[in-house]
């Protein structure tokens, strides 16, 4: 897959009431890692569901790059 | 019948005139500004939320119940055409025709996005999509960045229609591929909320790789969905 090449940055909010952190296992490793295994990962302790609002300045730190 | 800016002025008691929206820009790039679409979609999105009873569950009726000028003149229905298969409706149009139909269908897409606002001026419209993103698109258009928000059917002021088939993720992924290709983006950052643009970032890469460079996927467990459609098509196409 052509897209495996691509960088890829997934930000994930350890806050988030919907996506607990115990689902990572089953969500990240499983799924985005096994296919993505380059991706650089973000875990964001402070930020809820919306990490848009909770984390917006790391996230873009990582966007400007 | 009032026109739909004549409308919105006398449904919200609105006397300054209305800005234009710009889709897209960035320092030194040209925006988008569409006021006709504007207009319409003001129109369509003031008659769901002014003057309609409440549907049978309570809820808002979002069905238009008169449809506008622009309405009544066919744009919609070939918009939706367009929307629904792109490339048989654009088979019999020649270029400038299909260009415009094009845009046309891309600029319902997209939703006026590069000016932070005030949680205010959205009371009514309810497009929390967009301004969860108000900390981003100002400090990267700062940096230099081309910032593009689409507005994906059924969000904000979009078109919400009943077929549930033009929800489907092959759907979206055509629109946002169509978005892509008519910008004419090669380095284009894919930085998705929700559960599309994996998708969409996917299928374009596989009929014709290079725009996009990178992506950045927040809140992946909503878009985990999506993520094993694409696995599923991939795998079944030996990919």
């Amino acid at each position: 897959m052509a897209l495996r090449s691509k960088p890829v940055f997934i930000a994930w909010a350890m806050k988030d009431v919907a996506f607990l952190p115990s689902y990572l296992p089953s969500y990240l490793d499983d799924l985005w890692l096994a296919d993505f295994p380059n991706a650089e990962v973000l875990r964001l302790p402070d930020a809820g569901r919306y990490l848009q609002e909770d984390a917006h300045e790391t996230i873009l730190k990582f966007l400007r790059q | 019948m009032p026109s739909a800016r004549e409308f919105r002025r006398l449904a919200l008691g609105r006397t300054t005139p209305l800005k234009a929206p710009t889709w897209a820009s960035a320092p030194g790039q040209p925006a988008i500004r569409a006021p006709q679409v504007h207009a319409l979609r003001n129109a369509v999105s003031q008659r769901r939320a002014v003057g309609r009873p409440p549907g049978p569950a309570g809820g808002a009726d979002l069905r238009p119940r008169v449809p506008g000028r622009a309405l009544r003149r066919g744009c919609l229905p070939r918009a939706r055409a367009f929307a629904r298969r792109p490339v048989q409706a654009a088979a019999g149009l020649d270029r400038r025709r299909r260009d415009r139909l094009q845009a046309r269908v891309l600029r319902r897409l997209l939703d006026a996005a590069t000016l932070p606002r005030p949680a205010s001026s959205r009371a009514g419209i309810g497009h929390r999509q967009l301004y969860l993103w108000r900390h981003f698109i100002p400090p990267l258009t700062g940096a230099g960045f081309r910032v593009i928000v689409p507005d994906h059917l059924a969000f904000g002021r979009s078109d919400k229609p009943d077929d549930p088939a033009l929800y489907r993720i092959p759907r979206h992924a055509a629109r946002t591929e169509q978005l892509l290709e008519s910008l004419n983006l090669r380095e284009a950052t894919v930085v998705p909320p929700g559960r599309l643009e994996p998708a969409s970032s996917c299928s374009r890469e596989r009929s014709r790789p290079g725009p996009t460079a990178r992506s950045a996927v927040s809140s992946p467990a909503s878009t985990a969905a999506s993520w094993h459609f694409v696995r599923s098509r991939s795998s079944s196409r030996g990919r």
